[in-house]
């Protein structure tokens, strides 16, 4: 044995470390009827050749005409290597079809066939414990239920026109649907997936076996899980995992209340558990606990933008002096407060106003300056500089900085997204986060332009306040236990 | 008039009756802005009052005067936006010519935090005389789509019927050109400033007995300390559902919002019990005033205690279920009749037919979803029903399916909240293609079905609306 399998074996994790490696791929079972929907998407954006194994089909259009893939009746018959298949045959056939993987010496297994422990009858739990017994740790299997790997820095997908940009964050939930939406919903946000597993009924592969490896996944810098629970055996495994692991984990429990615990089961077979005894388990180890899936994307593209920060005293700049007050409310609200600029910076901000009807105090109030971008920098400049000040949080109308709305008077730019995104990076610079909230409005456009623009300069954009305002005391929260336990 | 007498209400019935207007004050280095905001779309006779300038470009120059009182007809309403110095000139000028209402731009006034601009502001009311009413100083005034009133370029001028008061004209256009994308439109919207003569009182009863309104938004700072009996007889009397957003409750806040209005927030604790004591919806952010809004828009004042989950996502349900119980409210099981409908209806492998319902990829079979709805709506113990609409579903370019984009079918079902008289409150998240969603989002708007991007963005409405509507039930 290795050291890593000493490892492993330790603390009773299987090792998946091979899906880095992953250069071959078939797809069993996908079926005629819906136009094999299951090996387009696969074949959409995998880089190599993609077998299919189907029974009757001799050939597919548009998958093996005038390309490197192929059809075969087995998995067997295929001359190359398998490391990874994706399966979608009925259960019936499933114990079949799992011989003949062994058997080709596949790696891992994603199985979307629903109908085993999930029908929660004694015949499904009996076939899905006939299925695991079979593998006897020479294939690891994610599912049943479940729609598997999805990897784009090797083409794996379960779903067509899913973003195909690598990133830098791992995702792991039971719920396929979960998983369809964080990845399309990040994609608006501008934050990109490492690994995303769905496992659904998780009866070989588990939450654990899969933080353990995002953890240790050189392609992963951030982990989010959407959790319904899991096997009570494997808490130890788990406490252990935990324990090892420097990456920031964003954790959405599910199946707090009883009747939510009731649905989970029916969804995924899950056993959601206690939940004071996971808030005990994400305290102790520093896990940032959510609460919806939104936030389990905010809160990822916050730390993607700023890494982990502090942010406990906030400069606020809005262009209304009411909103103004009613972020004020809602951050001390969130125990973040909106202090005075220290003496000598609110000098230099005073001399800098001039308009009447503005406010040169924390919030500021720039109402009619926004437009004029060299003063917009320099108070930006001089709030980020304040020892006081940990980040600022703006908004931008996009009414406001859109031409069609203009009033006639002439700027220096033909466009306002780049000059303003080169202020707004000013953060990067200093350290400290900007956050940026610009509402819908009636010109989608604008908000569009403005979010790109943001994005790749990594500045975090949203819509409401609600979609981050009360992750920030936890992303402080984590940062302060990370230097504490250091 | 009596009544109004009594509850020291200015008079303000003017505003439904303006036919006509002057912009006095619009400056050439502006391109004469707030003149050209009006003119785009006043439904009446417009003057630009001007004291050198003879000639604007795009503006009928027949109607360019020196003064108010060179115009010969009548003049209900102004909007003026001279410098301060010249202020009470102008007012006298109004009064001589009969002016109604003045809603007054400038700012310079108490605003500064000066003895200076509290004496102008004082002695300009004193000229006023209760015979001008005034809005402002230093508030944008008043829009009023139905008349073509408008204090900005190109806003939004579909009239509707809400009314949204707001001292601050920042968030006062963030509401109208939000409600707008929300397809939420308005009856009048004011942003009174410092609210000097017209405040917050005056414009509360007026839009509670305004026929055009049917929903009052409110952001409010502050008032003062005097108009606080006079508040509570205009609560007493009003029978309109009444959203308000209280600002300054942190002590940062009520700092900012004195330098901003010069408002005087009050202690938080005695506003609290108000809203309580006249079952009036508060609410902590600008957006959930409009999502509110929305909401009512749509399903009235209603009971929402009960609710039925549809998802296509399991996942989603399950974290829908902790979100909706962790406002108070209960996602039950199905009573034993429904459920044994419901059982023999949705039997694909991987899908739940309890509550929360968990559709996965039979959510494609509109008819069996529509079936679905109806069921669970008809049901008695089940109040409203939430779900997740995600828009990839929907679109045909992201499935293999046989589904149109948005089709009738679907608009049909999402409509079953109106046929049932309960509301059915679809979410349609961020997504890979935002121009696909914001078209979805545009159809259900039309149809007055309420959707939203997230569910914490609205779940803590629904019981501040239910209880509303049960304490208006009860009394």
């Amino acid at each position: 044995m290795t050291k890593q399998d000493t490892l492993n074996a330790k603390l009773n994790i299987k090792d998946i470390s091979f899906i880095n490696t992953i250069r071959s791929i078939a797809v069993i079972g996908s079926s005629k009827r819906r136009d094999y929907s299951f090996l387009r998407r696969h074949a959409e954006l995998f880089k190599g050749p993609v077998y299919a194994v189907h029974p009757t089909a001799t050939e597919i259009p548009r998958f093996d005409d005038g390309t490197q893939n192929k059809i075969y009746k087995s998995v067997d018959l295929i001359p190359e290597d398998i490391d990874y298949v994706f399966i979608s045959t009925p259960a019936s056939q499933i114990l079949d079809v799992i011989d003949g993987c062994i058997k080709k010496g596949v790696k891992l297994a994603s199985i979307f066939t629903a109908g085993l422990a999930d029908l929660g009858t004694e015949e499904g739990i009996q076939l899905e414990k006939e299925l695991i017994n079979k593998l006897n740790n020479s294939m690891r299997i994610l599912g049943p239920n479940c729609l598997g790997l999805f990897y784009p820095k090797r083409g794996i997908s379960w779903r067509g026109n899913f973003p195909a940009k690598p990133g830098n964050i791992g995702f792991i939930a039971q719920s396929g649907g979960i998983c369809d939406l964080v990845v399309f919903n990040g994609e608006e946000m501008g934050i990109h997936f490492s690994k995303v597993f769905s496992y659904g009924n998780g009866n070989d592969l588990d939450v654990v076996d899969l933080l353990y490896f995002l953890s240790n996944d050189p392609e992963t810098d951030i982990i989010l899980c959407y959790l319904e629970g899991m096997n009570d055996k494997r808490g130890d495994a788990l406490r252990q995992v935990l324990a090892q692991n420097k990456k920031p984990i964003i954790c959405l429990k599910a199946g707090k209340s009883q009747s939510a615990v009731i649905a989970a089961k029916t969804h995924t077979a899950s056993i959601a558990g206690e939940y004071h005894i996971w808030k005990a388990i994400f305290n102790q180890y520093n896990v940032i606990e959510v609460k919806s899936v939104e936030h389990l994307i905010s809160a990822a593209k916050l730390i993607d933008c700023y890494g982990v920060f502090k942010l406990k005293s906030a400069a606020v700049l809005v262009l209304s002096g009411g909103y103004g007050v009613v972020l004020t409310d809602l951050l001390e609200e969130e125990g973040i407060s909106v202090p005075p600029f220290s003496p000598e910076i609110q000098n230099q901000i005073d001399q800098k106003f001039k308009v009447v009807g503005t406010g040169t105090k924390n919030p500021l109030d720039v109402s009619g300056h926004l437009r004029n971008l060299k003063l917009m920098h320099e108070l930006i400049e001089l709030a980020l500089s304040d020892t006081v000040i940990d980040g600022i949080i703006t908004v931008l109308p996009a009414f406001y900085l859109n031409y069609g709305s203009r009033d006639g008077r002439r700027t220096q730019f033909s466009s306002f997204e780049k000059p303003v995104a080169k202020i707004m990076s000013l953060g990067h610079k200093y350290n400290k986060p900007i956050i940026i909230i610009m509402q819908g409005t009636t010109f989608p456009k604008t908000r569009e332009n403005f979010a790109k623009e943001f994005a790749k300069i990594k500045v975090p954009m949203f819509r409401d306040p609600y979609e981050f305002i009360s992750l920030l005391p936890k992303i402080s929260k984590y940062s302060e236990e990370v230097k504490k336990r250091k | 008039m009596t009544n109004q007498g009594k509850i020291n209400i200015k008079d303000l019935s003017i505003i439904n009756k303006i036919s006509s207007m002057a912009v006095i004050g619009a400056s050439r280095r502006r391109d004469f802005y707030f003149l050209r905001t009006h003119a785009e779309n006043f439904k009446g006779k417009i003057y630009a009052v001007h004291p050198t300038i003879k000639e604007i470009p795009r503006f009928d120059n027949d109607c360019i005067y020196p003064s108010l009182k060179d115009i010969p007809d009548k003049i209900d309403y102004v909007f003026i936006t001279v410098p301060s110095s010249n202020i009470l000139q102008i007012i006298d000028e109004c009064i001589e010519k009969g002016v109604k209402l003045a809603s007054v731009f400038s700012a310079g006034f108490s605003d500064l935090g000066t003895e200076q601009g509290r004496k102008l502001e004082e002695e300009m009311l004193r000229r006023a005389n209760n015979k001008l009413r005034i809005i402002g100083p230093n508030g944008m005034g008043m829009t009023y789509p139905k008349k073509g009133i408008c204090w900005r370029a190109k806003f939004p001028s579909e009239p509707g019927n809400v009314g949204f008061i707001g001292q601050s004209g920042g968030v006062s256009n963030l509401v109208v050109y939000k409600g707008s994308e929300m397809g939420i439109t308005y009856s009048k919207v004011f942003s009174f400033g410092n609210g000097n003569d017209v405040d917050f009182v005056d414009l509360l009863y007026f839009l509670s007995n305004d026929p055009e309104t049917d929903i009052i938004l409110c952001y409010l700072e502050g008032i003062n300390n005097g108009r606080g009996p006079d508040l509570i007889k205009v609560l007493k009397q009003n029978n309109k559902p009444i959203v308000v957003l209280k600002a300054g409750k942190s002590e940062g806040a009520s700092i900012a919002a004195k330098t901003h209005t010069a408002a005087i927030t009050g202690e938080y604790r005695v506003w609290k019990s108000i809203f309580n004591k006249y079952n009036i919806i508060e609410v902590n952010s600008v957006e959930q005033l409009l999502y509110a809004a929305k909401i009512i828009d749509a399903y009235g004042l209603f009971k929402m205690e009960n609710i039925a989950v549809l998802s296509i996502s399991g996942g989603y349900g399950v974290v829908l279920v902790d979100q909706i119980e962790n406002e108070g409210m209960e996602v039950p099981p199905f009573s034993p009749g429904l459920q044994s409908q419901l059982d023999q209806m949705l039997v694909a492998v991987g899908t739940s037919p309890k509550n929360p319902l968990d559709f996965a990829a039979q959510f494609r079979n509109l008819d069996l979803v529509k079936n679905t709805i109806e069921l669970v709506l008809k049901d008695k113990n089940i109040d409203g029903l939430i779900m997740d609409l995600p828009s990839w579903y929907l679109n045909n370019s992201f499935s293999l399916g046989r589904t149109p984009i948005v089709d009738k079918k679907t608009i049909n079902l999402m409509s079953l909240g109106h046929t049932y008289k309960k509301p059915l409150i679809p979410i349609i998240q961020r997504t890979n293609s935002p121009e696909y969603r914001e078209k979805v989002i545009q159809v259900l708007n039309e149809e007055k079905i309420p959707c939203f991007n997230e569910p914490l963005q609205f779940l803590s409405l629904l019981p501040k609306i239910s209880k509303c509507a049960q304490n208006k039930n009860s009394a």
